[in-house]
């Protein structure tokens, strides 16, 4: 940029219209995100330094604070620590005020800015005491001053807290007929699960803040950033649970009625305006895991392709996303945005633009505040337009595990093949696809690895908590504290990974299920660093249970963070047995117990220690495992 | 006018935005809107033949795996690329290509491996040797560029043209374009 913008940097203090185009960008076609063209009144450069911007933003205001320029405040105040800490702006604010030459006039105004400022923004204040501190320091000099009537607008204590902002809004359920609904995502309705999707990214996407916006566009990804990450592994779960979801089913015809099942899924997805989900699902049914299962796509309907490919013209790169923008600008109320796509956006901005006009660091590139600003703007009112969603909880809760599973490409394109083999014969004009799965197979696992998210193993934890409280509360019908053969078959179907471990031997005599299972403190189940592992563990414990009605135990043991296992001791058996019925008693509750009741008693660290040490489980590893145990038990 | 889709990859931070900028824009714009459809779209004369370029730059969705199998479907050439002072991104890169070849179902497909950031000399982790042994071992051109210095970025958006061209015709995996690498 000509170092002469500088000197165009100036600021018009009166009306004037300020369009952020130049000329012949009017011939180019806008879609999506910026077709919002953000309106500034009082500044007509492209460039300004910070403080001709904090000066523009106090005279934003008149005297009884009423706003002429809400354009420019609003992009200032969410924008600012692109270039300053929140902190450096406040002081400048209280230095304002306190110069000799301020009149009551400026000084009202400055107030009025402040005001605006913790009423539009106040998770800044929430999260940064620091700064809530300084505002508290200038409402104390007011008050010294006997400026009363302007302190009185300064309320930082009123600010709700963060915890409250970053959650979304629940629906009273009793504000509608609560449904009937059915718990087994086979016998779930398209519409149900879409909902349930929805309601659940959309929870996720609403914690994102600026701030973490902010951090990622500044290291091109996430660093130190759980939210996003977290947003971004729902994500990418979703398109893994349905391919999983797919790939359970043993015939390739069940196969194309679970893809089916969820074309319908995305059908509704769009209905709802709920983009990214759609990605996920749509990105999930083309990956090449399940493109490439012939058998099973003869089976799906012309009509079910003729709608799956419609869906993908709309969410395709082709264009720079154009169709899914135009769309998506077209769309009022509630919509959901591919974040990934604006994610793009953001990055492209902050590549492509200098914060600074100056190498001085003065100057505010205000073309690029305003680019980022409208992407990040409309991110926000997204946030402000929840859906009208009645979600059932205990659904949510089991959604919720099932989507928690983390898996490589690697794994579900092997499972992929093992469904419907490579044909021998290689396609004509082209070389047969190596087989990488076998050649090297870490590698795709590899890229997966570099960016997959490290999961909260509490988050997890509490995620598994509440699902066996809904299993309980929905399965075991009679209330006898255990899931009966059928009742575990059935919800089976929910968790389709469970097919790792092959198919169950349902040739064997119906047993009743035992399970128990020991949540301790939070901290000792830091050594799950996969979400997978404490899962698994559970998902082997369902399915090797059910072969073998026997009382088994699942370790979390305090002081050894690194032993754990499923332990059935001989000599322990009678007791363990006597330790079954009275956990049965206690769980025998027609609603759900608390947690508190289910931290049962286990052998005593003394006698488990030696056993333990031979299964110790340090692998995902479902054979390993099963062996392990084996090799305890047998 | 023969139309291209290309796809530009590589893990977070190696300069895959800047390189695509500096193609699509030439030099630094003031104007600059990353969202309109065709600001990814660019016309050049590779061997005296006019093409349009439609460019899809993945930084910022590098993370989102669920989005990868459908842009690498639409694509027909892939820039591949790693910053040369970064040897993590060099390793990143290698499942990157695998991903391809499992999505397209074919092991020819038109790609260049690229090390970027050349500007960085002094701080380099992975060397031309290294960068032009993975590009033979996987049979396709090697390039090191500088977004920041304008270096080899033109060069480099023909060369994928000409990879894409070589691919379309008959037999034309005989011909080697060596002659364009660029050490």
């Amino acid at each position: 940029m000509s170092s002469d913008l500088h000197s165009h940097s100036i600021l018009a203090l009166r009306k004037k219209d300020w369009k952020g185009g130049s000329e012949g960008e009017g011939d180019k076609k806008k879609a999506g995100l910026r077709e919002r063209e953000i309106e500034m009144e009082s500044i007509s450069a492209d460039s300004a330094t910070v403080d001709e911007l904090v000066e523009a933003c106090i005279n934003a205001f008149d005297d009884t604070g009423k706003l002429k320029d809400l354009p420019l405040v609003r992009m200032f105040l969410m924008m600012h620590p692109w270039y300053l800490p929140s902190t450096d702006l406040a002081k400048k604010l209280l230095l304002k005020s306190q110069e000799e030459s301020c009149t009551a006039e400026l000084r009202s105004r400055i107030c009025h800015l402040v005001k605006f400022w913790i009423s539009e923004f106040p998770v800044e204040f929430n999260l940064n005491p620091a700064l809530a501190e300084q505002i508290r320091d200038l409402r104390d000099q007011l008050n010294t001053e006997g400026n009363e009537r302007e302190s009185q607008l300064i309320d930082v204590e009123s600010v709700p807290s963060y915890k409250w902002k970053r959650q979304v809004t629940q629906r009273v359920p009793s504000m509608s007929k609560k449904r009937k609904m059915s718990l087994l995502f086979d016998h779930l309705d398209a519409p149900e699960l879409a909902e349930h999707l929805t309601y659940l990214e959309y929870k996720s996407f609403c914690k994102i803040l600026f701030q973490d916006y902010h951090s990622f566009v500044r290291h091109g990804c996430t660093v130190d950033n759980p939210i996003l990450e977290r947003f971004i592994m729902l994500f990418n779960s979703v398109s893994q649970w349905i391919q999983l979801m797919v790939l359970s089913k043993p015939t390739a015809q069940q196969r194309a009625v679970v893809i089916t099942h969820f074309v319908g899924v995305a059908q509704k997805l769009l209905q709802l305006q709920n983009f990214n989900t759609l990605m996920a699902v749509v990105g999930g049914l083309s990956n090449s895991s399940i493109s490439r299962l012939k058998d099973t796509q003869s089976h799906i309907s012309n009509d079910t392709n003729k709608i799956f490919n419609s869906l993908l013209d709309l969410v395709t790169s082709c264009g720079n996303y154009s169709q899914y923008r135009r769309r998506f600008s077209e769309c009022s109320g509630f919509r959901f945005p591919i974040l990934g796509v604006h994610l793009k956006d953001l990055i492209a901005v902050h590549v492509a633009l200098p914060d600074w006009v100056d190498d001085e660091k003065k100057c505010v590139n205000l073309t690029k505040t305003q680019q980022l600003y409208s992407i990040l703007h409309e991110l926000a009112l997204v946030q402000t337009m929840p859906p009208n969603i009645d979600a059932n909880t205990d659904l949510l809760n089991l959604l919720t595990v099932s989507l928690d599973q983390y898996h490589t490409e690697d794994e579900i394109y092997q499972l992929s093949l093992q469904r419907e083999p490579r044909s021998s014969k290689p396609a004509q004009n082209s070389n047969p696809a190596p087989n990488l799965a076998t050649k090297r197979p870490s590698m795709v696992d590899e890229w997966a690895a570099s960016v997959k998210p490290k999961a909260d193993p509490a988050i997890i934890t509490k995620h598994i908590e509440k699902m066996v409280e809904s299993v309980f509360k929905n399965f075991d019908t009679d209330g006898d504290g255990y899931i009966s053969r059928e009742e575990f078959e059935s919800i089976r179907n929910n968790f389709p990974y469970l097919s790792k471990f092959g198919e169950l031997d349902t040739n064997h005599p119906a047993g009743l299920l035992y399970l128990y299972i020991v949540f301790l403190d939070p901290p000792l189940i830091q050594f799950f660093s996969l979400p997978t592992q404490i899962v698994l563990f559970l998902t082997f414990l369902f399915s090797f249970l059910t072969d073998n009605p026997l009382c088994f135990f699942f370790f979390f043991l305090p002081s050894f963070p690194q032993v754990c296992g499923v332990n059935c001791h001989k000599a322990c058996r009678s007791r363990l047995a006597v330790e079954c019925r009275k956990r049965t008693k206690s769980i025998s509750h027609e609603t759900p117990p608390a947690l508190q009741a289910r931290s049962y008693s286990f052998p005593p660290p003394s006698n488990s220690l030696s056993n333990l040490q031979n299964t110790v489980i340090a692998e995902e590893d479902a054979e390993a495992l099963r062996e392990a145990v084996f090799d305890v038990h047998l | 006018m023969r139309e291209y889709k290309v796809v530009v990859l590589g893990s977070g931070g190696v300069g895959k935005s800047a390189l695509t900028v500096q193609f699509v824009t030439g030099s630094f714009i003031e104007k600059y809107d990353p969202t309109i459809e065709d600001f990814y779209r660019k016309e050049i004369e590779v061997d005296s033949s006019p093409s349009v370029l439609e460019i899809l730059d993945t930084a910022g969705t590098e993370q989102f795996a669920s989005m990868r199998d459908l842009y690498i479907k639409n694509g027909q050439g892939f820039i591949l690329v790693y910053s040369l002072v970064n040897q993590q991104s060099f390793q990143d890169i290698k499942p990157m290509r695998d991903q391809i070849i499992r999505v397209k179902r074919y092991e020819r497909v038109p790609m260049i491996l690229v090390g970027n950031k050349v500007d960085l000399e002094g701080e380099r982790e992975v060397s031309s040797g290294e960068g032009k042994a993975l590009a033979d071992e996987w049979n396709c051109p090697f390039m090191e560029t500088s977004a920041k210095n304008k270096s080899s970025v033109d060069e480099l958006f023909a060369e994928i043209v000409r990879q894409m061209n070589y691919a379309a015709t008959p037999n034309g995996d005989e011909q080697c374009c060596s002659s364009c690498v660029i050490l």
